[in-house]
């Protein structure tokens, strides 16, 4: 099952990162990086066949699929931001971590403006 | 995808740098200690570099991202 697969990583991966922490800082980075990647890659079937369960219902129910495909990359983008900052601060850098967060949330606002003024269409339509 | 051979990889290495670099710095050798913990950062960094353009890869396709 995926949940023992991903805990038992995590404890060896966490094991390790203590004694490489202890004896050279700089590797571990790269090391606690390669743990979380992979991380992820132990949960992207699981991720994908989500994403295709939701594309199916998406597209019966008559949804634009722009607006799913909006939904995915929101998705996509906060989940990057978040692994970028919380990589940097692990390394320790507070400040490029909030930026990097901070980006992602603008970007996030970016790819969401299609919706909103779709909102405002209707809004006006049903006013007038 | 990877087995867990690549965190022991890693792992391995850091601790060869971390030993040469303490009996480098022994024998009085500064920087070459200084130098052998400056490639081992840069196998781990090109080892990383790798993964992480896989893992953009793979986002780029799950997500349907351009």
């Amino acid at each position: 099952m995926d949940i023992f697969q991903v805990v038992g990583l995590g404890i060896v991966a966490s094991v390790v990162l203590l004694l490489v922490r202890k004896e050279r800082p700089e590797l571990s980075l790269g090391l606690s990086l390669v743990v979380g990647l992979m991380l992820f890659f132990v949960i992207l079937p699981r991720l994908s066949s989500v994403i295709a369960v939701f594309g199916n219902l998406a597209t019966e129910s008559g949804i634009e699929p722009l607006y799913f495909g909006i939904i995915l990359k929101v998705l996509a983008i906060s989940y990057v931001a978040d692994l970028g900052a919380s990589i940097c601060r692990d390394a320790g850098e507070e400040m490029v971590a909030t930026r990097v967060e901070m980006a992602g949330k603008i970007l996030i606002l970016v790819s969401a403006l299609p919706i909103v003024q779709e909102v405002l269409n209707v809004i006006r339509t049903l006013m007038s | 995808m990877l087995s867990v051979d690549l965190i022991f990889k890693i792992a391995g290495l850091a601790i060869i740098v971390s030993v040469l670099h303490s009996v480098l710095k022994q024998a009085g050798k500064e920087e070459y200690a200084w130098l052998v913990t400056l490639t081992g950062i840069v196998i781990v960094l090109t080892l990383v570099t790798g993964l992480v353009a896989d893992f953009f890869d793979s986002v780029r396709s799950t997500f349907q991202l351009p």
